[in-house]
C-alpha cells in the first residue's frame, strides 16, 4: 500500500526545444569530462579512478569520461518505492507521480508580531505531528522543519532532525548530512525497518565536501536511494545565464550520481535543484524570484526527457517575504504550479516560509491546500462516456433542467473539484457574522486540531531504540570533542 | 590625456588589463605612486556612492574592486620600494572556518574592503582556528573576519576567538562575523566585536571597528 500521490494526467509543460535540451546536457558531460568536479573526499576519489574516471589528486578533481557518464545514468530506475514508518505511507517517486514535501527553516515565527525565534525540539516534534496529518504531504527533506534548536549544540541538530522526524512524522524522511549524521541516521532507519533517502548535494561551484559525498555513499552501500543536489547562487556560484546555471547544477549532479551508480548500480536517485538567482543588491539569495522557475522547468525537461529520472525542485519552496502574506501567496503559488507543471516528482515547499529562515505549521496548512489544488489541475480532465454525460444532458434538457440533484452529479462533483479546505468561500454576509476569518485563521485552527487528534505511528519499544542511537551520537561526538 | 584620469576611466570600464598597464604607466612617466592610489580609492569610492544610489549593484562593485586590484599592487610596490607612506585602514584576516566551504560571501566582503583601502589576507575556505590565529599574528591584523554559512559550523567562530584569547592575542584584533546562520545574537554571544548581514555592511562594520 502506498501513499496517494498526485498523478499527472497532463502532458508536461515544456519551454525548450530538442536543440537546447541538448545543447545543455552535451555543456554538462562536457564540463564533466574536461574541467571536472572537485572532490574533497579522498575515499569519493578512490573511488572515480577505480571505476574509470581520470583523477588528480592534487586538485582532489575526478573527470568523467562522457560516456561513462551517459551510461551510468541509464542505470538509474525511472521509479523506486521506500517504505515508511507507517505502510500505509510508503511513498512511490518517478514516473508521472507528483509529491509535496517539507521544507525546513532555521526559526519559527509568530503569527502576530512576525518576529522570528530560535524553535525548541518540542517545537520540531509538533511540527512533524502536523505535518504527518496532512493529506498532501509525502515526505520530508532532511534538516526539517527546523533546523535550529534552542540548547542543542550544532553537531547534534541533524541526529535530533531525524529522531525527531523518525518519531513522529511517519511518512518517507531524508537523511544528511553533517559531520557524520549520517551514520546515526541510517541506524535509525534501519531499527524501524524504513527506508530514507540520503542528500548528496553540492557545494557550488562544482565541489564537493566530505560531508556530502559520505553521506550519498553510506546511504548507497546501505541500499538506500540517494538524492543528488544543486544550489547555485545564479551569478556568484553558477553562472548568472540560465543555460549556464544549467550546465554547472546538471555537472555537479551528474557527478553525484556517478559516484552512487559506481559504489551500488541500479541505487535509485532523484535530482534535486535549489538554484537562486543572487539578490544583487543584497547578495543574499532572492528567493521566490521567476528566475527560479525558469531553472526548473528547464530541469525538469532536460532530464525526464534525456534519462527518465525522478526529479525534485527544492527553490520554490519558500518566498521572501517575511509574514504569510499577498507576496508569500504569490510567490510560492506561482513557483509550485510551474514546477508541477513541467513534470517534477516532488517538489520541496511545505511549511517554507522566509528564504531557509523561518518555517511554520500553518503555513504547512496553508501549503497543503496549494499542492492539493495544483495536484488536482495535475490529473487532468476525465473524458468518458459516464463523465462526457451525453445521455444525461439529453436527459435534462434545456430550463427548467437542473443537475444538483443528480446521482451522476453525487457520484463526481468531489473528485472533479477540490475544496480548498482552508480559506475563505463564505458568502459576504455569513463572513461577517463568523467574524471576518481569513485563509490564516482557518489554517491555524487546523494546525492546532491536527496536533491534538495526533496518534504515533511507532511502538513505544521502537521509540526507545531511536532514543538510544541518538544517545549513541551523543556519546560519538563527545569521544570527538565536538560535544 | 591624463595617465591617472585614465586609470580613473579603466575602473569604470572595468578593463583590468588597461588599469594594469595604466599604473606602469604612470611609473614610467616618474608619477607619485601615493597619488595613483589616491586616484584608485577615490575612484572606488565614487562607485560605492553610486551603489548605494542603487544606479550600481553588486557585479559593478565587485568589477570596479577586481580592475582596482589589477592597478594596486603595482603602484603599492613601488609605495614600499620608494620608502614613501600610504595610509591604509588596516589589515583584515579573513576566512571561512573550518568545515565550511562557502565562500561567495566572504569573497565579496574580501574584494569589497581591499578596494576600501584595507590590506586583505583572505585564507579562503575550511580555515582552522590555528590558522586563523597564525595569521593574525603574523600580519598584526587589526581585524579578523569570518565567514560561516552552516549552523554546523557556526561555533568555529566561538572557537577562534577563545583560541585568540588563549594565545593573549584577544585584545589587539577586533572579530567580526557574519553568514548565513549567524545572527547579531549570536555574534554577541561569542564575544564578537561586529557582525554584518550582508556584504556591504560588513565594510561599514570594518570601518567602524578601526574608527575609520
Amino acid at each position: 500500500m502506498t501513499i496517494k500521490t498526485f498523478q499527472r494526467k497532463i502532458k508536461p509543460f515544456e519551454i525548450l526545444t530538442g536543440a537546447q535540451v541538448e545543447a545543455i546536457h552535451r555543456g554538462a558531460l562536457r564540463t564533466l569530462e574536461q574541467t571536472g568536479v572537485q572532490f574533497e573526499s579522498k575515499r569519493a576519489l578512490q573511488l572515480f579512478e577505480k571505476g574509470g574516471c581520470k583523477v588528480d589528486y592534487d586538485q582532489r578533481r575526478a573527470r568523467v569520461p562522457a560516456e561513462l557518464a551517459d551510461t551510468l545514468l541509464r542505470q538509474i530506475p525511472p521509479q523506486f518505492t521506500m517504505r515508511s514508518a507507517n505502510p500505509d505511507h510508503n511513498l512511490t517517486l518517478g514516473g508521472d507521480g507528483l509529491t509535496f514535501a517539507m521544507f525546513s527553516g532555521l526559526r519559527t515565527v509568530d503569527l502576530d508580531t512576525w518576529d522570528t525565534r530560535v524553535p525548541t525540539v518540542q517545537d520540531n516534534h509538533d511540527a512533524n505531528k502536523i505535518s504527518d496529518g496532512l493529506e498532501n504531504v509525502h515526505g520530508s527533506t532532511s534538516y526539517t522543519p527546523y533546523c535550529d534548536f534552542v540548547d542543542v549544540s550544532p553537531v547534534m541538530l541533524l541526529p535530533i532532525s531525524t529522531w525527531s522526524r523518525l518519531k513522529y512524522f511517519s511518512k518517507v524522511n531524508r537523511i544528511g548530512s553533517a559531520v557524520d549524521s549520517h551514520i546515526f541516521e541510517i541506524q535509525m532507519a534501519q531499527a524501524l525497518g524504513v527506508d530514507v533517502y540520503a542528500a548528496f548535494e553540492a557545494s557550488p561551484p562544482l565541489t564537493f565536501s566530505e560531508a556530502a559525498s559520505d553521506c550519498g555513499v553510506a546511504a548507497a552501500e546501505a541500499g538506500f536511494p540517494v538524492e543528488a543536489g544543486c544550489g547555485g547562487m545564479m551569478g556568484a556560484s553558477h553562472p548568472a545565464t540560465l543555460s549556464g546555471s544549467l550546465v554547472t547544477g546538471m555537472t555537479e549532479v551528474m557527478a553525484a550520481a556517478v559516484l552512487t551508480q559506481l559504489v551500488r548500480p541500479g541505487t535509485p536517485m532523484i535530482f534535486n535543484s535549489f538554484d537562486i538567482p543572487i539578490n544583487m543588491r543584497t547578495g543574499a539569495p532572492r528567493f521566490g524570484s521567476i528566475a527560479i522557475s525558469l531553472f526548473q522547468v528547464c530541469w525538469n525537461q532536460i532530464w525526464r526527457s534525456v534519462y527518465g529520472v525522478p526529479v525534485m525542485n527544492g527553490g520554490v519552496g519558500p518566498s521572501d517575504a517575511k509574514q504569510i502574506d499577498f507576496q508569500n501567496g504569490y510567490e510560492k503559488g506561482i513557483g509550485i504550479l510551474l514546477s508541477a507543471l513541467s513534470g517534477a516528482n516532488m517538489i520541496n515547499t511545505i511549511g517554507g516560509l522566509t528564504g531557509e529562515l523561518s518555517y511554520h505549521p500553518v503555513q504547512a496548512v496553508l501549503d497543503n491546500d496549494i499542492a492539493g489544488m495544483i495536484g488536482r489541475f495535475v490529473e487532468g480532465v476525465d473524458v468518458s462516456d459516464e463523465t462526457l454525460a451525453l445521455d444525461l444532458i439529453a436527459e435534462v434538457g434545456p430550463i427548467p433542467g437542473f443537475y444538483m440533484d443528480q446521482a451522476h452529479t453525487r457520484k463526481w462533483w468531489r473528485s472533479e473539484q477540490y475544496i480548498t479546505r482552508f480559506a475563505d468561500h463564505l458568502p459576504y454576509p455569513e463572513w461577517l457574522e463568523k467574524g471576518k476569518k481569513a485563509a490564516l485563521d482557518y489554517a491555524r485552527e487546523r494546525s492546532d486540531e491536527l496536533l491534538a487528534k495526533y496518534k504515533p505511528a511507532i511502538s513505544p519499544e521502537k521509540d526507545r531504540e531511536l532514543d538510544c542511537i541518538l544517545a549513541d551520537a551523543e556519546s560519538y561526538y563527545r569521544r570527538k570533542g565536538l560535544l | 590625456m591624463d595617465t591617472f584620469a585614465d586609470l580613473k576611466q579603466a575602473i569604470f570600464d572595468y578593463d583590468t588589463q588597461a588599469a594594469e598597464q595604466l599604473a606602469r604607466q604612470s611609473l614610467a612617466e616618474g608619477r607619485d605612486p601615493v597619488e595613483g592610489m589616491s586616484v584608485v580609492m577615490e575612484t572606488l569610492r565614487e562607485v560605492g556612492d553610486l551603489f548605494d544610489r542603487e544606479e550600481l549593484w553588486l557585479p559593478d562593485l565587485l568589477s570596479a574592486a577586481k580592475t582596482a586590484q589589477a592597478a594596486m599592487p603595482i603602484l603599492e610596490d613601488e609605495i614600499k620600494r620608494t620608502g614613501k607612506h600610504m595610509e591604509s585602514l588596516g589589515t583584515v584576516v579573513i576566512g571561512t572556518v573550518f568545515g565550511d566551504l562557502h565562500s561567495i560571501g566572504k569573497s565579496m566582503v574580501s574584494v569589497m574592503l581591499a578596494a576600501q583601502g584595507f590590506k586583505v589576507v583572505d585564507l579562503g575556505t575550511d580555515v582552522p582556528a590555528e590558522k586563523f590565529v597564525q595569521a593574525v599574528k603574523e600580519n598584526q591584523a587589526e581585524i579578523l573576519a569570518m565567514s560561516s554559512l552552516l549552523t554546523t559550523t557556526a561555533p568555529e567562530q566561538g572557537k577562534v576567538i577563545r583560541a585568540l584569547e588563549e594565545e593573549g592575542l584577544r585584545g589587539q584584533v577586533k572579530v567580526m562575523v557574519g553568514g548565513g546562520s549567524i545572527t547579531p545574537h549570536f555574534a554577541n554571544k561569542i564575544g564578537a566585536d561586529g557582525y554584518g548581514a550582508t556584504a556591504p555592511e560588513a565594510v561599514q562594520v570594518a570601518r567602524t571597528l578601526v574608527g575609520k
